[in-house]
């Protein structure tokens, strides 16, 4: 049996932990603020990209863009695959991991190649532990992705892509679709498949059709179309990127905060156990001693 | 009178202006133009410049990166690559970038390019902050 003494040590552990854990929970709610309303900022530019790209191919812009190659056998494939830094978030990374793993194993047995970047701290570090092997790791990338991370991988795989190195590019990422719904999601980025729409726009798009038909074929187009076609179609990859990084990490501080919540309220409980062993352990003592007293007046008398 | 052009300046991380306007004069990429009420439907590039949008209140300024203007039914959606405020230039920061990207400019056709534009873009903002002050 533990002694009093014991036990109030370890509610004062708890107490700690607990405390750490509602500041976490706190510091979380607040970056998962900041980190949602980028991705809601970068949406309409995303959009607008793509629904430009489309009024162009139904404008009958010819493809001859090297980022539009026609893709016949595919040798190599590039993944992408964003988590997190840090961990404390729940499952968020090992979801990532998961999915990952399941990706190269699954191209694997088709006998295609597959090139894996890492984005975060902590899959790179599963990864290496679990000799899984992997082209480059990045763990620069902080809580506000910037357009120039979106950049820095688009350039890269738009680069391998056209020069052949790579006939198919993915990315890994948990999505963001609202605040109670996150969940790792396999997105391919190349090659560039324009009726490939998340629901969300695809109704937005529909709209914009209509309109279209009799505007698009005489709009003035400045240089040219094919100028313009071919300038709009690297912005659309990055953004790709870009908004894969923002939704995770905006979803990495969702899970973590939902991680801290069940931490602190599993903290509470075991404060509250622990009181109450504590107040019996003390209890348990008082009647120990005073039947030990009352034995010893008895033996007197 | 006509209604009014409804302006969208948006960079990909941020809307900078939504609203109606008179007229936007824009950095195109054969030469700078103007959108009145009215305008014929017209995609263009932009060049590195500065976009002018005149509404009722006045005259709003933005220093831009490359990017596309669309015109569409008094509709003008302009994306770009990035954009600031005049207030916003720090013009000893572009200086010393402009010339670090000069220096940094590579033989290797792709990269030439990509910093040819970043060079463009200093340009403009240092040319802009000094025609000011």
């Amino acid at each position: 049996m533990a002694t009093p003494r014991e036990i109030k040590k370890r509610i004062g552990a708890v107490k700690n932990t607990k405390q750490i854990t509602s500041t976490m929970e706190m510091v979380s709610t607040a970056k998962s603020k900041k980190a949602v309303d980028r991705v809601h900022a970068a949406q309409p530019y995303a959009m607008k990209i793509q629904e430009l790209i489309r009024s162009l191919e139904s404008g009958g812009v010819s493809a001859k863009h090297p980022l539009l190659r026609k893709v016949e056998t595919v040798k190599k494939v590039g993944i992408l695959a964003v988590a997190a830094n840090r961990g404390l978030c729940g499952g968020f990374n090992n979801n990532i991991v998961k999915l990952c793993i399941e990706r190269i194993n699954y191209w694997k047995s088709q006998n295609i190649e597959t090139e894996v970047h890492l984005v975060g701290k902590k899959l790179i570090s599963v990864f290496s532990f679990q000799k899984v092997p992997f082209e480059k790791g990045y763990s620069h990338i902080q809580d506000s992705p910037t357009v120039e991370n979106g950049l820095e991988f688009s350039d890269y795989f738009i680069r391998a892509f056209i020069d052949e190195k790579l006939d198919k590019v993915e990315v890994i990422h948990t999505s963001y679709k609202n605040s109670s719904a996150q969940k790792p999601v396999l997105e391919s980025v190349l090659p560039i498949s324009l009726d490939n729409q998340d629901e969300s726009s695809h109704t937005h798009h529909h709209y914009n059709e209509v309109e279209q038909d009799n505007t698009v074929s005489n709009s003035i187009y400045e240089p040219n179309a094919e100028e313009i076609m071919a300038s709009l179609l690297p912005r659309a990859i990055s953004t790709i990127f870009l908004q894969a990084l923002l939704e995770s990490v905006a979803a990495e501080h969702i899970a973590r905060r939902i991680a801290m919540k069940n931490a602190t309220d599993a903290a509470s409980d075991m404060i509250k156990d622990l009181t109450r062993e504590y107040n019996r352990v003390r209890q348990a003592k008082i009647t120990q001693e005073l039947s030990e007293i009352v034995a010893g007046a008895d033996a007197i008398s | 009178m006509r209604e009014n052009l409804h302006i969208t300046l948006i960079a990909p991380d941020r809307k900078l202006y939504e609203g109606e306007a008179i007229t936007v004069s824009l950095p195109g990429a054969k030469a700078g133009f103007s959108v009145l009420t009215g305008h014929a439907p017209l995609v263009s590039l932009l060049e590195p410049g500065v976009v002018e949008v005149q509404n009722n209140e006045g005259k709003k300024t933005y220093i831009i990166d490359s990017g596309f203007a669309e015109v569409k039914q008094n509709n003008v959606t302009i994306l770009v690559d990035g954009a600031i405020l005049p207030e916003e230039i720090d013009l000893e920061k572009e200086q010393s970038e402009l010339e670090e990207n000069i220096k940094l400019i590579t033989t290797s056709e792709d990269e030439r390019s990509a910093k040819e534009m970043r060079i463009q873009k200093n340009r403009v903002r240092i040319r802009f902050a000094s025609n000011k002050s």
